[in-house]
């Protein structure tokens, strides 16, 4: 610091936010190091079982039956084939139940002309509120396809109708435009198997369909994505499920499991009412509830995390669209971890309040003011002669080399152990990636978050436009 | 001493450096390895076929090498393949081959070093090569702490006629781990049902999660002389014993166990009561369905889930039982038996 020019309580100030700015970003970064090292020991110590026939071998008779349960609100265009996908899964014994969540477009139309809906009465639970059924259709064509047909009341609502009417013990909650792997339920269920008593959810991977070629509602080839913010996103979704869902897994602090795909006891699901309603984030919302609830009886139980089971989402490709939903994810984490604030720092819920809740407070709660203060203070500060300029430079070099090595650690991670993109080509785009989303992606994410902690102090709840290609036309480009 | 801003810039030029490197790795080797495999796209098929054609055929040595990885791992895949429906003199001029080109050599060095699959391959393939120096090498192998690797190195002893015998087995199979391994089970399981004297035996010494893994291997052999050492084991003061002698009875398959299954539903312990009311459904003992009721408000799920899956495979059975039996009495005595039964 230098700068005798102003008052001593600026330069206090000026000392006092660069301290905080850095040593957040330390933290920050010191924690994804940290996670690099647990996942990568996690994943040599534990490699994925390869061979789907020894799953078949170890699970088989053992697996419990499981209701997929997935919302579809205006999903039209992708419905049939992501439904298509999900009735060919390997196995034994599932139902799949599609919620129509008041869809405005002809999502319930495209389902009754596929697979030649009937409507049926089936007896079920109301032990949670939802808004209204309209009716309950069976499928004539695959009998193992329920169509819950409601008004609309958002994804949470529709997956709250979906758990009453499931009879399986175990329920998979899913998007509807999100494409399973054939064995991703015959993965994510070993937890369930191997400790059926304390196992009440599990999460898998969740990873960027853009760019692969599908057919017939299935990734048949794995590719990069085209569009560069998709590619962005390959190397941050590898980052987050890869590093962090897998470290926190091991350290028992998982605070969040993808809405896009996972595992849980139905049984538990309503025990605790089910999914919120007033939250954005209902997925991090529900495990965080569920980590309160278990604690607070002093109950066993156990989240778990399983890298391998894949669940292949489309990624936003406009800028427009992927703020939106970053502000929404933000929101959504903001909305949990201030609900559920008495668990923060709490000893009394062990590491998911000091390791998760603290995590969610450096990184959602501090992390997009610390950043935004770094990038916009700092330079203003130096500008004014407050900051030496040697330490502004030597400082934002070891944030962007930590940001690199992290992000290249996911990859090495991916490629050793994994090795999932096929072609040396692919591994080089995403190397690049993930060098250069360090240099204007992630500050742009950190503007998204802020925004999001705006639409947060505001109230704001809706989900916004989220408009996708669908999974036709990601096929249709050349590979 | 270098002051505090040299220090902050080493470290990110060190962090740079580290991540620059291990792309440039990654890339290269990805490329490498696409690169032999456009140079040889029929690599594959030409090591498979010329080997093939000198087992079978004889003739003159091919030229296959051992040193390139990949065409090594073809190699060992295609000879294990082969092995297995090989006999005789192609089998041995196959494996003279093998050995002649110095595989069964490096297989055993590559038992010691290299990346996990690398040494679970080599462990695997050994059994190509059943002589005192494998041997050797699959017991040093054994004392691996990696579970992964020393029960590798078993299987491969067991499959080369060299593995323990039960008692042995329940000493490895007391090992962290190893008691709820795939592979230890099958290896348990084979060897019970090739000495289940030496199993019931066994049985006497063994203690805790191996004891229930033999338990186990005992019920698959699904002979009636461990009828009577399963109930004894129904009893055990051991939860887990009990639980697995529960499900043992329940593959064995006879009938006479109902009683002790029926008191095993009101065990303490969840495992126990899952167990039976599995083996219940499994055995069809319709007469005691009774004893599934209860459970299908167990507090496990699990149990209730099983309890309600049983009870759901004896009302199959019964009705069954009762229509086939109707229809077998009313040809006799032209009486219709199931309003005796319905009263």
């Amino acid at each position: 610091m230098s700068g005798s020019i102003y008052p001593d309580f600026v330069i206090a100030v000026a000392n006092a936010i660069a301290n905080t700015v850095i040593c957040v970003g330390l933290l920050q970064n010191t924690i994804y190091l940290l996670q690099l090292i647990v996942a990568q020991r996690a994943l040599a110590t534990e490699p994925p079982e390869p061979r789907v026939r020894t799953l078949w071998r170890r699970t088989g008779a053992n697996a419990p039956p499981i209701a997929l349960l997935a919302p579809a609100y205006n999903e039209a265009q992708t419905v049939e084939n992501s439904t298509r996908s999900l009735l060919a899964l390997d196995y034994p014994s599932f139902e799949v139940i599609i919620i129509n969540d008041g869809s405005k477009d002809d999502t319930l139309g495209v389902l009754r002309r596929a697979f030649a809906l009937e409507p049926v009465d089936r007896d079920h639970d109301n032990a949670i509120a939802h808004q209204r059924i309209k009716a309950i259709y069976r499928s004539a064509a695959d009998e193992r396809l329920i169509v819950i047909d409601k008004a609309n009341g958002g994804k949470a609502d529709a997956l709250n109708a979906g758990l009453n009417l499931a009879r399986a013990p175990i329920v998979c909650s899913m998007d509807a435009d999100s494409i399973l792997e054939p064995d991703a339920l015959l993965r994510a269920v070993q937890p369930f198997v191997e400790d059926p008593e304390n196992v009440v959810a599990t999460g898998g991977t969740v990873r960027i369909a853009n760019g692969c070629t599908i057919r017939n509602g299935q990734v048949v080839e794995i590719g990069v994505p085209r569009n560069f913010w998709a590619l962005l996103q390959t190397v941050e979704y590898l980052r987050a499920f890869l590093l962090a869902r897998l470290a926190w897994s091991r350290m028992g602090a998982l605070t969040i499991v993808s809405g896009a795909f996972g595992l849980f006891r139905r049984s538990v699901l309503l025990e605790i009412g089910g999914y919120a309603l007033k939250t954005v984030g209902e997925d991090m919302e529900l495990i965080v509830r569920l980590h309160r609830h278990f604690r607070e009886r002093n109950k066993p139980y156990r989240i778990a995390f399983v890298p391998e089971p894949v669940c292949w989402t489309e990624a936003p490709e406009t800028l427009a669209v992927l703020a939106r939903q970053r502000a929404r994810w933000h929101r959504g984490a903001l909305e949990t971890f201030f609900k559920h604030r008495v668990m923060f720092f709490n000893p009394r819920y062990g590491r998911v309040g000091m390791l998760g809740m603290g995590h969610v407070f450096l990184f959602d709660v501090l992390g997009p003011i610390t950043e935004a203060a770094g990038y916009v203070l700092m330079p203003v500060m130096w500008l004014l002669g407050i900051l030496s300029f040697d330490y502004l430079l030597a400082y934002l070099a070891v944030t962007f080399a930590l940001g690199v090595a992290i992000s290249v650690g996911s990859l090495a991670i991916e490629e050793a152990e994994l090795r999932r993109f096929p072609k040396a080509s692919d591994l080089v785009t995403l190397a690049a990636a993930a060098v250069i989303e360090n240099f204007g992606y992630r500050q742009l994410n950190s503007l998204w978050r802020l925004r999001g902690l705006w639409q947060w102090v505001r109230g704001v709840q809706s989900w916004g436009d989220m408009s996708r290609r669908g999974f036709r036309s990601a096929a249709a480009s050349p590979t | 001493m270098p002051g505090p801003l040299s220090l902050i810039w080493m470290t990110a030029l060190v962090l740079m450096l580290l991540a620059v490197g291990t792309l440039a790795a990654l890339i290269v080797a990805r490329v490498r390895r696409e690169h032999e495999e456009r140079a040889d796209p029929n690599r594959r098929d030409r090591i498979s076929k010329s080997l093939l054609q000198f087992a079978m055929a004889g003739g003159e040595q091919p030229a296959l090498a051992v040193s390139n990885a990949v065409e090594r791992k073809i190699l060992i895949e295609t000879a294990l393949d082969a092995a297995q429906i090989m006999r005789g003199p192609a089998k041995e001029r196959l494996v003279q081959f093998l050995r002649d080109i110095g595989l069964d050599e490096r297989l055993r060095r590559q038992t010691r070093r290299g990346s996990l699959r690398d040494r679970l391959a080599a462990l695997e393939a050994l059994r190509l090569f059943p002589d005192a120096r494998t041997i050797a090498t699959l017991r040093r192998a054994e004392h691996s702490r990696d579970l992964r690797v020393w029960l590798a190195a078993l299987r491969t002893r067991t499959e080369v006629d060299a593995g323990p015998d039960m008692f042995g087995l329940m000493e490895l199979a007391a090992r962290p781990g190893a008691s709820k391994s795939q592979i230890m089970h099958e290896l348990v399981a084979a060897r019970a049902h090739v000495n289940l004297l030496e199993a019931l035996r066994a049985l006497n010494s063994a203690r805790g999660l191996p004891r229930a893994l033999l338990i186990r291997a005992i019920g698959e052999t699904g002979q009636r002389e461990a009828l009577a050492p399963l109930q004894v084991a129904l009893h055990n003061p051991d939860p887990e014993t009990r639980a697995a002698a529960a499900g043992a009875l329940g593959a064995l398959g006879f009938a006479a166990v109902a009683d002790g299954l029926a008191r095993a539903t009101r065990d303490v312990d969840w495992r126990v009561r899952l167990k039976a009311a599995e083996a219940i459904g499994r055995l069809g003992l319709w007469k005691h369905a009774n004893c599934l009721e209860p459970l299908l408000d167990d507090r496990v799920w699990w149990v209730r889930f099983r309890a309600e899956e049983a009870l759901q495979k004896l009302s199959d059975i019964s009705v069954q039982d009762l229509n086939s039996v109707a229809e077998t009495l009313s040809r006799r005595t032209h009486v219709d038996p199931t309003r005796a039964v319905q009263r």
